[in-house]
């Protein structure tokens, strides 16, 4: 389909009548940019085109679309028209709202015609406007950058998918397969209406209608088992993500206790050697003077060697001492009173030379021994004072780092639960299996299915072989044998179509995308999936979450589908693309403008200087085929074309 | 020999005695007492002579504050270090204490100024870097 002329009369903020042509597409040279300022009418040229094929404006709400200046007479008429092409045939739509007055305001009366090859007038106008673009197709053929996120969007609304699919021609074959469904239906209940009569086959009629019971019954509870599992399915999915996420903090708690382990060791580590240190300190005194007590010791060790007169006055009385209390002599001869008498003498004698004065005295054994051990002690001592400080001053610094990572650690665990994650796998396994078993239901319940079949197809055949008796028999068994038939090559058809259908536009919507993307060698492609709903497929097979893309990335996205959508559907049309580049940075923009020229169609673009800089107006300049600036004449509040410079 | 008396005490002198406290009081000696020990080891290591006119703060008494073959070494050392310094000969056990705490303050004195603006590390390491052993111990022809 081409777009041709479309005429404006009293539409927004178009008073008056006005005109714009548009050429014929040509494959390259596509692009009809029509230039306006914020407010000047841009957004009015796009709901005009939408008013055109769908109407889509509340009765209450029709006067505040008619031009002011024409609305203040309160009696007029707004109208727009398109003049377009299709499958080389021309033609006209004409939608209007006349106006009469009726007390303050007016009242509208909406009308819309259709006409073929400029003078013949069609009837049943909207359906075969229908035909045209679908209704609820519109969405994707006027392009508005602004809601164009919610196409990207994981699920699409009610509607949107069979609206997809209207475009791909996919109804017309399906319906295609629900009315040979409905004459299998008529045909077989005339074959058991012709038997009953007879009196034949009760029995095999009876069974085949407790087959088709069954048959829906199972069919139902295949279904909701379905739905069940995809519910878990779906749930598992997210239970993964966190479990992904909470496996991270599981570990990391983990390091946590690990990291407060190590921290205990090096405290007892940090104890022994502050322990350590203690002592050394304690020690140091002493060993600051080892020199001096060496030479006191070996000083005293002279001393020892001779005793003073007192020493040894002291050892010889302890001798006689000893000798007294005994009543023989050493020699073993009685000592008798004569000689007690001189050792008592003696005794006495030595009592005068034994001195307590300290300094008479000289060294005794015990002292020297004491000084001697206490050398000893010293000497002996392994404690390394310097390596103790440095290795005391090496732990403090990892114990300061582990604290630093415990810190670190426990801010980041913060309002994370280890219940939490127990019960998260906990979940996780009890999901599974609920969804192993509904696994084996539905497979349980498919090979019911089959066998229902089956023996479905057995009675049928019986049924038939019992109808050829007479001659309207044979024509519906024969008649009913070959809609059979039809039957199952078009629902393999429809599969087809519609695989295939999801495919090319898969292929199809990850070309352009390509094109666009400032990502490319990381997005590989864009997977369609059977509902329509899209996905950003990485090299390496994942899946990028549509929260994950930014704006720019889901209006590139949803662009690259719509463009796909049409290019593989049964009649593209024309794109009417209105700032179609908010979220688009210099790479994305600079791709999508590329990507125009190969579309296949003509494109309108609405744009403001800062949608299609001039650099870039320049850059595109050879595939425009039209070019258009909205003006506003301000005195008068209206808005008018001009070709553009 | 001499011996310190067990019931008398040990004392610093009271100008030292707020920079033992706060040495105590940071934890780099158990007791006021240690760095007085250490001060008369380093007194005597480097040849100090006596503190003198000075105004005594007692410390703790002798009796519980060592254990005997300690306090035999520094009673043996104090009366060495008398006879070193050409001191009058010690008549009792009440002069060996005093000399010995007359020698600790000397020392005590000088590490003050040698330890001025150093922290408890430092202090600590000063300590355990100069008294650091060899990995060799010395002689033992005094065993």
């Amino acid at each position: 389909m081409d777009f041709r002329r479309l005429t404006l009369k009293d539409w927004l903020v178009y008073g008056g009548e006005l005109t714009l042509n548009f050429p014929a597409f040509q494959p390259g040279s596509n692009l009809i940019v029509i230039h306006g300022r914020n407010g000047y009418g841009k957004t009015s040229l796009m709901r005009a085109l939408q008013f055109v094929f769908h109407g889509g404006v509340n009765r209450d709400d029709l006067a505040d679309s008619w031009n002011e200046h024409a609305r203040a007479k309160r009696q007029g008429r707004l109208e727009v028209s398109l003049d377009f092409v299709n499958h080389s045939r021309t033609g006209r739509i004409v939608r209007y709202v006349d106006f009469e007055p009726r007390g303050s305001a007016s009242r509208p009366t909406l009308g819309v015609k259709l006409f073929l090859n400029d003078h013949e007038e069609l009837d049943q106008v909207e359906d075969k406007i229908q035909q045209l673009i679908p209704r609820d197709c519109g969405q994707f053929v006027f392009f508005d950058g602004a809601e164009i996120t919610r196409y990207a969007r994981k699920q699409h609304e009610d509607g949107v998918r069979e609206a997809i699919e209207q475009v791909l021609g996919i109804p017309a074959v399906r319906n295609l397969r629900t009315d040979l469904t409905r004459l299998i239906s008529v045909l077989e209940d005339e074959q058991q209406d012709m038997l009953r009569a007879k009196g034949m086959a009760d029995n095999l009629l009876e069974r085949l209608q407790d087959l088709r019971s069954e048959e829906a019954s199972t069919r139902e509870r295949r279904t909701h088992f379905t739905e069940q599992r995809k519910a878990i399915s779906e749930t598992l999915d997210k239970l993964d993500k966190e479990s992904g996420e909470l496996h991270a903090i599981d570990a990391e708690r983990k390091r946590l206790d690990d990291t407060r382990r190590r921290k205990a060791d090096y405290e007892e580590r940090r104890k022994t050697i502050e322990a350590n240190i203690e002592q050394a300190v304690s020690q140091a005194p002493l060993l600051l003077v080892i020199d001096p007590l060496t030479h006191i010791i070996q000083d005293m060790e002279v001393k020892m060697g001779t005793p003073s007169r007192s020493v040894r006055a002291e050892h010889l009385k302890v001798a006689l001492e000893e000798l007294l209390s005994h009543d023989d002599c050493f020699c073993g001869k009685a000592l008798d009173d004569q000689a007690v008498d001189v050792i008592r003498t003696h005794i006495a004698k030595l009592d005068g030379q034994i001195t307590t004065n300290v300094r008479e005295r000289g060294p005794n054994i015990t002292e020297l021994g004491s000084l001697k051990s206490t050398l000893k002690r010293l000497r002996s001592s392994q404690l390394d004072g310097k390596a103790l400080v440095e290795n005391r001053a090496r732990l403090l610094d990892s114990i300061e780092e582990i604290e630093q990572d415990i810190a670190d650690l426990e801010q980041h665990l913060r309002g994370h639960d280890v219940v939490e994650i127990r019960e998260l796998y906990q979940q996780i396994g009890t999901y599974k299996s609920q969804s192993a078993e509904l696994d084996e239901k539905i497979r349980a319940l498919e090979s019911n299915l089959d066998s229902n079949l089956q023996e479905q197809k057995d009675v049928q055949r019986q049924i038939d072989e019992m109808t050829i008796e007479d001659q309207r028999g044979t024509q519906v068994t024969r008649i009913l044998g070959i809609t059979r038939k039809l039957l199952s090559a078009v629902n393999e058809m429809v599969d087809d179509l519609v695989e295939g259908k999801r495919v090319e536009i898969e292929r199809r919507a990850s070309e352009i995308f390509h094109q666009i993307t400032n990502k490319p060698q990381e997005y590989a492609h864009i997977r369609v999936k059977p509902d329509y709903s899209l996905e950003v497929v990485r090299v390496d097979g994942s899946a990028v979450e549509n929260d994950r893309l930014s704006a720019g990335e889901k209006e590139v996205l949803a662009y690259s589908f719509i463009t796909a959508l049409n290019l593989t559907g049964e009649n593209p049309v024309p794109f009417v693309m209105d700032t179609p580049f908010g979220h688009l940075d210099a790479g994305h923009r600079e791709g999508l403008l590329k990507s125009l020229p190969n579309l296949g169609v003509q494109v309108l673009l609405l744009a403001t200087d800062r949608d299609l800089p001039a650099a870039e107006r320049d850059a595109i300049s050879s595939t425009i085929a039209e070019e258009y600036v909205i003006k506003r004449n301000q005195l008068e509040a209206r808005s008018y074309f001009e070709g553009a410079p | 020999m001499l011996h310190f008396k067990l019931s008398d005490r040990y004392f610093i002198s009271e100008d030292l005695h707020g920079f033992a406290t706060k040495l105590t009081e940071e934890g780099v000696f158990p007791r006021r007492l240690d760095l007085l020990f250490l001060g008369f080891g380093y007194a005597v290591q480097n040849q100090l002579p006596l503190a003198n006119d000075l105004k005594k703060r007692d410390l703790t008494q002798v009796g519980p504050s060592l254990d005997e073959d300690d306090r035999f070494a520094y009673e043996a050392l104090t009366a060495w270090y008398a006879k070193k310094l050409g001191v009058t000969e010690l008549s009792d056990d009440a002069q060996l204490l005093d000399l010995f705490c007359r020698v600790g303050i000397a020392g005590v004195q000088a590490l003050q100024k040698r330890w001025e603006g150093k922290g408890k590390s430092q202090i600590i390491a000063d300590v355990l870097e100069k008294l650091a052993l060899p990995k060799e111990s010395g002689s033992d022809s005094a065993l």
